[in-house]
């Protein structure tokens, strides 16, 4: 991808609005820009949702398919996370352009809400998508679109990831023995949307992106803004407040004292942008129900 | 909105007559009224020289031989319909409609705002919001840089990519290719910064482009593109950019935001009416 292109000047300039902390479009250092999110965009997903930050259009679709579980995890699910670039993001997104941003924030998406190879730690509980114990058990693909790009991909990205595993309605599974106990069970899908069972995303950590412009922290960078910054910490956060994941990004190393400091930042707006999720996502669920009701 | 009733621009409860045909009909969707909503402080056809319609107004109602008939317009039974959302403009006898929406339409003397994007051995392609790039020729660059061209001079010494320059439109060739003119290359690269993107059709050619603010020591160069440059005022980038001039520049940005949101004609003087 085609990085976009900044003068000197700009840098300079947005520098040092940061140090007052006056950014471009009047925001502080710590300011997220309007977050909306809409659920249920896709008729024909299991779950999902757009996320629109600032510049920033992203949408994920939740699709659950039955599937084989991990060797190593015969008790539990699966989640794949894919991402795609849209070429009306960006004309370098054509053909194969996009594929390394793509990946990047697939496998940062992973990494953030997974379970690491104990099965702890991942935001969401896979033991309930399991059908049979070693055989089959519900895979979650979780893909995300971009289709336009102001800055702050990965925190969009994990929010709007985390609005559609909430949305999303896992049907209801029934396994039917047949007579013979060495005869491959039979599965009974029920399609009943009332039947369906929500996952519980409440525990699912977010992403927030803390980034270093002139030794100070800043968050939800534009993509201006993003071309100023040297260094930045992913930091996942869930909605107790506790750090879940970090990952450093860019090209510059971090000094241990400001990484605590820059943590502590990712704290404090992760619990702002929890409870704007949350409270949309409530709202959002409570119209749907009524909707069906 | 704002409605300056002393222009003789109307509000927006306005209730216009329509063309009875189907296509007027077909066409004139949801959409089409909130842009219509939006830009129609921009003027109404027949008000003045310059007026905003959509698919299916009605331009001239007897269009007879004195009418010809231009870009975006159909004859529809005797009469000269529009056929896309844009500004009416005539040109003599000639009628046509500019759209609203889409890349920059350049034309000579337009003052804009561009970014260089390619560094060539005699010329620096710049983005204008065009549908193609401009081309700023060494040659028209001034004197202070005819060095370059014998290869005295490196060419990135005097911009290189990333640049924003304030340019003025010097032709518009044939195929499209805009070529841009600036007195100096060196003094035509802007200071510390931002740009603010509107559409182009809100930013009129006016006499002045440039509106300075004395008090703060900013300035703002309002390009025809629908580039706003706003930032330090004076040459040099020598000295960082102070908290009043940063939080001055700000308002002033979301000021043209904020007209350019409500469809209101971008101008230093409404700026400055927002921002003393």
């Amino acid at each position: 991808m085609a990085a976009p292109l900044i003068s000197q000047g700009e840098v300079e300039w947005i520098t040092a609005g940061v140090s007052y902390n006056t950014r471009n479009d009047g925001r502080k250092r710590e300011d997220f820009r309007h977050l909306k999110v809409q659920l249920g965009m896709l008729a024909q997903a299991t779950g999902s949702a757009r996320v629109q930050l600032g510049e920033t259009d992203v949408i994920v679709g939740v699709k659950a398919e039955i599937g084989v579980p991990d060797a190593d995890r015969p008790d539990c699910g699966r989640i794949v996370f894919g991402v795609e670039c849209s070429p009306v993001a960006s004309p370098a997104f054509r053909g194969r352009g996009g594929d390394e941003l793509s990946s990047e924030l697939a496998r940062a998406l992973e990494r953030s809400m997974y379970p690491g190879p104990s099965g702890r730690g991942g935001g969401i509980d896979l033991s309930v998508l399991s059908i049979v114990s070693g055989k089959t058990c519900w895979v979650l693909h979780v893909d995300a679109l971009l289709l336009n790009i102001g800055g702050n991909l990965h925190d969009a990205v994990s929010a709007a990831a985390q609005a559609a595993l909430a949305d999303a309605k896992v049907p209801k599974v029934q396994v039917v023995q047949g007579e013979d106990p060495s005869d491959e069970p039979d599965y009974e899908v029920d399609d009943d949307p009332s039947e369906a069972m929500r996952l519980d995303a409440s525990g699912m950590p977010i992403c927030i992106t803390v980034s270093l412009i002139g030794g100070h922290c800043v968050v939800d960078l534009t993509v201006q803004e993003e071309l100023c910054s040297a260094a930045a910490m992913q930091v996942a956060v869930d909605a107790s407040g506790g750090v879940c994941g970090i990952t450093k990004r860019r090209q510059k190393g971090i000094e241990a004292s400001l990484a605590m400091e820059m943590i502590e930042v990712a704290q404090r707006a992760a619990a702002q942008l929890h409870t704007a999720l949350s409270s949309s996502l409530a709202e959002q669920q409570g119209q749907q129900q009524m909707a069906v009701g | 909105m704002h409605v300056d009733h002393r222009r003789g621009i109307h509000s927006s409860a306005t209730v216009r007559c329509r063309s009875p045909s189907t296509l007027a009909t077909i066409t004139h969707s949801a959409a089409v009224c909130r842009m219509e909503s939006k830009y129609q402080a921009l003027g109404r056809p027949g008000e003045g020289t310059v007026g905003v319609v959509c698919v299916g107004d009605v331009i001239e109602p007897q269009a007879n031989d004195s009418v010809l008939r231009g870009h975006g317009t159909l004859l529809r039974s005797g009469s000269l319909v529009a056929s896309r959302c844009g500004r009416v403009q005539r040109w003599n006898q000639l009628v046509l409609v500019e759209p609203l929406a889409g890349a920059y339409a350049a034309a000579v003397g337009h003052v804009v705002v561009g970014r260089i994007v390619q560094v060539e051995a005699t010329r620096w392609l710049v983005d204008i919001h065009a549908t193609t790039l401009a081309v700023l020729p060494l040659s028209t660059a001034g004197g202070a840089v005819r060095k370059a061209a014998e290869g005295a001079v490196d060419m990135r010494s005097i911009l290189v990519e990333g640049d924003l320059i304030a340019a003025e439109v010097q032709a518009v060739r044939s195929d499209g290719q805009v070529q841009l003119h600036v007195r100096d290359a060196v003094a035509s690269k802007l200071p510390p910064g931002t740009v603010v993107d509107i559409p182009a059709a809100l930013v009129r050619p006016q006499r002045k482009h440039v509106h300075h603010w004395a008090a703060t020591g900013i300035k703002a160069v309002f390009g025809c593109n629908g580039a706003i440059w706003i930032g330090v005022d004076g040459g040099s980038s020598a000295a960082v950019p102070g908290i009043e001039q940063v939080q001055a520049v700000v308002q002033a940005a979301t000021a043209v935001r904020a007209l350019a949101g409500v469809g209101q004609a971008i101008t230093p003087a409404a700026v400055e009416r927002m921002v003393p």
